[in-house]
């Protein structure tokens, strides 16, 4: 029989392991349980997060659908009403109304061709045709001469042409930011220089919207994003997430400035 | 061993102590909870340098001077050591670790009420009635390191429970897992310390070099919660 010292010295020695083996094992079964709880809660936040996409897409797809519908109703019914009216008009003969008649005949002529171009106007800008046939970069051009037509802006477009359509569906998101941008400009901003260029880096499209007029910083367009009469701000938002691009409002020492930046896939064919 | 090696691991319990409050006074965690590690780091260091100092005494240079200025660390037996300091160290760490736990749940706060009290009223009347607190005590250590591992568990417990805690979002589960490290290795040696002193001395000196390693691997561990805290 071993003396005692021996007993205890293997009593300590084996106290010692067992106790690290049975803290190990614990310890490995907290890690896992973590380890499984960090995979659950990752996987929750990406399927929140692919819901979340899906409802953008579902609202912006809507709303397409909706501008087209209203679109053609415009052109085919409105349209096609007014400038029946307009026909009408011109049916009666000038010649043998009074002074007083022919002034108000007159009126009513420019009056009806003024909102025939308007509706004509509205419906060209709720559908994408000149999108879909041209292509983005000749869309956005004809858009930012069409509305600064007759202002005191002085618009310039630099647009890269290296750019080619990769998903229409990206390109009419892009396109609509850049109206519901150029709109806040003409209405808030008071410039009367703007320019719009972009340029195609790698996978990325880089747009760039400056002018000299008064603008927003990032904090203010985080914080109209948020208010009932942001909701133009909070569309863009929107379109930006199911871009999976980034937008950012700055303020330079002549203008403001905002960076908008998309990625795309390159055209690898040659 | 090789005398520099047993150099290094005889003072392991002084300079690992460094490791953690470099870490934090490089890194500067803001945290509520790393408060208390750093003032028992602290004070851990001084009585830890203070008792090696004395068991290092007569190799230093320093045994007579000792001798005659610091008459109380004679023990019963008459013989000059530093075991009254691993006494008071034993209820530093505890009431410090305790005061650490408060910090992260709380469900301490409640068991914080009792147990510190216990353990103090415990520790008055064993040294005071029973032992002489020069003396060694694995009733006090063996205690402590027990009680120190129920908090580890009730930690861990608590950790499984909580659907949004994870150990990214808890630096603390580092120390958390040091001291586990350090009172499951340490429980059985301070258990039956007493024993081994008398039954297998030399064992019992070799076997401080295990408490030694523990303690660096707890040192490490708070290094590391410093570290995760300044995230």
């Amino acid at each position: 029989m071993p003396p005692n010292s021996d007993n205890i010295k293997y009593l300590v020695i084996i106290g010692i392991s067992v106790m690290l083996l049975l803290f190990t094992s614990f310890l490995v079964a907290v890690i896992l349980n973590q380890r499984k709880k960090l995979k659950y809660q990752k996987d929750m936040e990406k399927l929140r997060e692919q819901q979340q996409n899906q409802l953008i897409e579902a609202a912006v797809r809507s709303e397409e659908l909706e501008r087209h519908r209203i679109a053609e109703t415009l052109h085919d019914e409105v349209g096609a009403i007014l400038s029946s009216a307009k026909l009408h008009l011109l049916g009666i003969k000038s010649e043998v109304l009074d002074e007083r008649d022919q002034k108000l005949h007159e009126k009513g002529r420019e009056l009806l061709n003024e909102v025939i171009q308007k509706v004509r106007g509205i419906s060209h800008n709720l559908h994408s045709n000149i999108l879909k046939e041209f292509g983005l970069n000749e869309a956005i051009r004809h858009f930012v001469k069409k509305v600064t037509q007759g202002t005191m802006i002085q618009a310039t477009t630099a647009l890269d042409d290296n750019y080619q359509t990769e998903n229409a569906e990206n390109d009419i998101s892009i396109y609509r930011m850049v109206q519901e941008l150029m709109n806040n400009i003409l209405k808030y901003a008071n410039a009367t220089e703007f320019l719009i260029s972009s340029t195609l880096e790698g996978n990325e499209l880089n747009l760039v919207l400056f002018h000299n007029g008064d603008g927003l910083t990032q904090e203010q367009f985080e914080e109209l994003r948020f208010r009932k009469e942001g909701l133009g701000l909070k569309n863009i938002q929107n379109r930006i997430i199911l871009l999976k691009g980034t937008i950012h409002f700055t303020q330079g020492g002549e203008g403001y400035r905002i960076n908008i930046h998309v990625p795309v896939k390159t055209n690898n064919t040659a | 061993m090789n005398k520099y090696l047993q150099i290094i691991i005889d003072w392991a319990e002084v300079w690992a102590l460094l490791i953690p409050l470099l870490v934090h006074h490089i890194y500067k965690p803001k945290a509520a909870w790393t408060k208390p590690l750093k003032l028992y780091l602290a004070i851990a260091f001084l009585i830890n340098f203070t008792g090696n100092l004395i068991w290092y005494r007569l190799k230093l240079g320093i045994g007579d001077w000792m001798y005659s200025n610091f008459s109380y660390f004679y023990n019963a037996d008459g013989a000059f050591d530093n075991t009254i300091l691993y006494n008071l160290h034993s209820v530093i760490r505890f009431l410090f670790f305790v005061w650490f736990f408060n910090y992260l749940n709380k469900v301490f706060k409640k068991l914080n009420l009792v147990i510190p009290a216990m353990f103090l009223l415990m520790f008055f009347t064993t040294f005071v009635f029973y032992k002489d607190i020069r003396e060694f005590s694995s009733f006090l250590l063996g205690t402590e390191a027990a009680l120190l591992l129920v908090y580890c568990l009730t930690y861990y417990l608590l950790l499984l429970k909580d659907e949004e805690s994870s150990i990214k979002k808890s630096p603390h589960f580092w120390t958390v897992t040091g001291l586990s490290i350090y009172v499951v290795i340490n429980f059985p040696i301070f258990l039956f310390y007493n024993v081994l002193a008398k039954q297998a001395e030399n064992f019992a000196v070799n076997i401080w070099d295990i408490h030694n390693i523990s303690y660096l691997v707890l040192c490490l561990f708070i290094a590391k919660s410093f570290y995760a805290a300044k995230q």
